[in-house]
Order: structure tokens, then sequence, then C-alpha cells
């Protein structure tokens, strides 16, 4: 009796001692070492945008029954700025652009910190973007066209800014990309 | 009480009991299913040293896709002591890891590539060959046919030069459903 109290466990479980598992656990540790290193911990997701379809059908296609005239929304990203076509109109600022005598000032121009780096102003473009949308609001497609040298970030940054409105509503989350094509 | 105090010091120090580790191995295993889950989930990872994701407000799930890289000109490393610095790298072209083409000074694409000024002729010849492969394994498997889904993979510095010149050469060869790799961000 006194034997089974000093041993902690009595008769046949002396014969199975606990496993050891510090093996299994350090196989854990460096599993869970080898996931974490392997996996991204950026939040990745994707931005979506559509290519402009060909129009099919002929003579015998099926005219519509109300004529609209389209809206036809491209947005110019320019070097010095924003421009906005509408309806085949292109927008643009008054007067020359006083860095570049050469080129109309740009509709929606471009502001210049502290350090010399040009900013786009997004807040602008979308207070004209919502100024279109009251033309025709059930249109929700623009086409984005850029100066060559425009750096991808400012398409994306321009995608975001057409996306909602202020008051969260679809603005034009629809984007089809022109090339070649610059509104200036 | 002080017997008992005694009494208590004495059996510690004769019984050193080793630490129940089933709890913390519960932990870990509960923490490794949920890495894995993570991990299985997102089909796209972009591990790629030479490029910077753009940041977005899109919310948009990730997809699986054929994948179109374009690469940046620098390249994240470690110097000497271990601090983080961006070494100059050259851009590259490729579609699902296999590098197609080098880009040249400024993200310029050689001219012996270029086809009617815009379409970049290896990305197109490349894109068909997966457009032809995706449609035979349709068939063999599930019947889902072809989405014309594209997933562009672009350093964001990359001018709309060679953006929009890899975008004409994609819906050439019939990907029109154009998905750009992001980072989230909460608008």
């Amino acid at each position: 009796m006194a034997k089974k109290r000093r041993g902690g466990h009595g008769g046949s479980h002396e014969h199975f001692p606990e496993p050891d598992l510090l093996p299994l656990m350090n196989i854990l540790f460096m599993l869970i070492i080898a996931l974490i290193t392997m996996s991204s911990l950026l939040p990745l997701g994707f931005l979506s945008s559509h290519a402009q379809k060909l129009a099919t059908g002929g003579a015998a296609a099926i005219a519509p029954k109300e004529e609209k005239v389209p809206l036809n929304l491209i947005v110019f990203i320019m070097d010095n700025g924003f421009n906005i076509s509408v309806r085949g109109s292109v927008k643009m600022g008054e007067g020359m652009d006083p860095n570049n005598p050469k080129k109309k000032r740009a509709l929606i121009p471009v502001k210049i910190d502290a350090s010399g780096n040009k900013i786009y102003d997004y807040e602008a473009l979308l207070t004209k973007l919502e100024g279109i949308k009251a033309l025709d609001i059930e249109e929700d497609k623009m086409t984005i066209t850029a100066d060559e040298e425009i750096r991808f970030e400012i398409v994306v940054d321009t995608m975001d800014a057409a996306r909602f409105s202020k008051d969260k509503k679809p603005l034009y989350p629809l984007v089809s990309f022109a090339a070649g094509m610059v509104g200036a | 009480m002080s017997r008992d105090f005694r009494k208590r010091k004495k059996k510690s120090s004769a019984e050193v009991t080793m630490p129940s580790l089933v709890s913390l191995i519960d932990l870990l295993t509960v923490l490794l299913v949920y890495l894995i889950k993570t991990f299985s989930v997102s089909p796209i990872t972009v591990q790629d040293p030479s490029i910077q994701l753009p940041i977005s407000t899109s919310q948009e799930a990730v997809e699986d896709s054929v994948v179109v890289m374009i690469t940046g000109a620098e390249r994240r490393d470690a110097d000497a002591k271990g601090k983080p610095i961006m070494v100059p790298e050259i851009p590259t072209i490729a579609v699902d890891d296999d590098v197609l083409i080098q880009l040249g000074e400024n993200y310029s694409i050689p001219t012996q590539y270029l086809e009617r000024q815009f379409v970049i002729r290896p990305l197109k010849q490349r894109l068909l060959e997966v457009r032809k492969q995706q449609g035979v394994t349709a068939e063999l498997g599930s019947g889902e046919g072809f989405s014309g889904k594209i997933v562009f993979v672009v350093d964001r510095n990359v001018p709309y030069r060679t953006l929009s010149r890899a975008l004409v050469s994609s819906a050439e060869a019939g990907y029109d459903g154009f998905k750009f790799a992001i980072v989230k961000r909460e608008s």
C-alpha cells in the first residue's frame, strides 16, 4: 500500500510512462515557423477591370427602343493632372500649363508638395465624377487612358477614386483601358 | 501551520515534476491547423522580392487564374548588417513564373518583341498556348469553359506604356477579364 502511494501511479501504469512530448513540440514549432515564413502576411486582393467588348450585329441587329446618347466617359491621366471626356467632348483646364507652355492646363491639375513631388488630386476628381454621374445615373462604366510614363500605382488610385461616391454609392466601378490615346 | 509549510517545502524539493505539455500542444495544433487552412485558401502568393504591389481600397477576393507578372526595376535585399535595401534589377515579363522577356531601360519593350506597335508577341503566343491547354483541361475535366480571366501581378512603378501593351496582348489572346493583384487597404 505504502509502495503504491510513493509511486504516484499504481500497478500496471508504472510500465507505461508518459511519452516524451518534446520532439513532437519541436516538430510543431518548426512547422508553424515554416508556414509563417512561407505565407505572405500582406492582405492580397484583386482589382477588376473589364475590357471593352466589340459590338456585334450588322444592319439586321435589333435597334434599341429608346435612343440614348452614351456617356462615353474617359478619364485621361496626364503628367500634369486629369482631363475628362464626356460624350466625345474633352474637358481641359483654361490657359496653358505654366510648367509646360506647349501643353494646355489640365482640368484637375496636379499639386506640388514641399519636396517637389507631384500629387494627383483624387478628391477633386471624385467631385467631378459625382457631377458627371448626375448626367446619367445608370452608367457605371468608364475608360482610363494615361500618358506613357504614368505609373501603375496612379492608375490604381484613379480606379479607387472612381469606384464609389463620397456617400459610398457605386460611381464607375467598371473600368476599361485604352492604349495610345491621350487627351491633351 | 509552520509544520505544514515545512512538509510542503520538503515534498516539492523532493519531487521535481515535469509541467504538463498537453495543453501547450493543443494550442500549437490549433495554431497549425489555422495556418494550414489560411495557407491553402489563398491561390496566389507574391513572393518575388522585385515586386511592390500597389495599395487599393478594392475588397475583391483572390481567384486562381493564369498570372502575368511584370517585375520592378528594384529588388528588396539586405546589406551586410541585415538592413533592408533596394538593389537594381532587370524588369521582366513572365507568365506563370516562366520568364518570357527581359525589359530594357525604363521598362521599355525591345522592338523585336513588338507586333503592330502595341502587341508583345511572346506574351500573346504564350497566352494562346495556355488558352489551348486550358481548353483541353476543361474538355477532360468538369467541362467548365474558358473564362477569359487573367491576373496581372504588376509592380507599382511600371509605366502605363508597358502595362497597356501587356493588356492589349492579353486581350488579343482572348483574355479580357483583367484582374490586378493589389494589397488591400481599408477605405
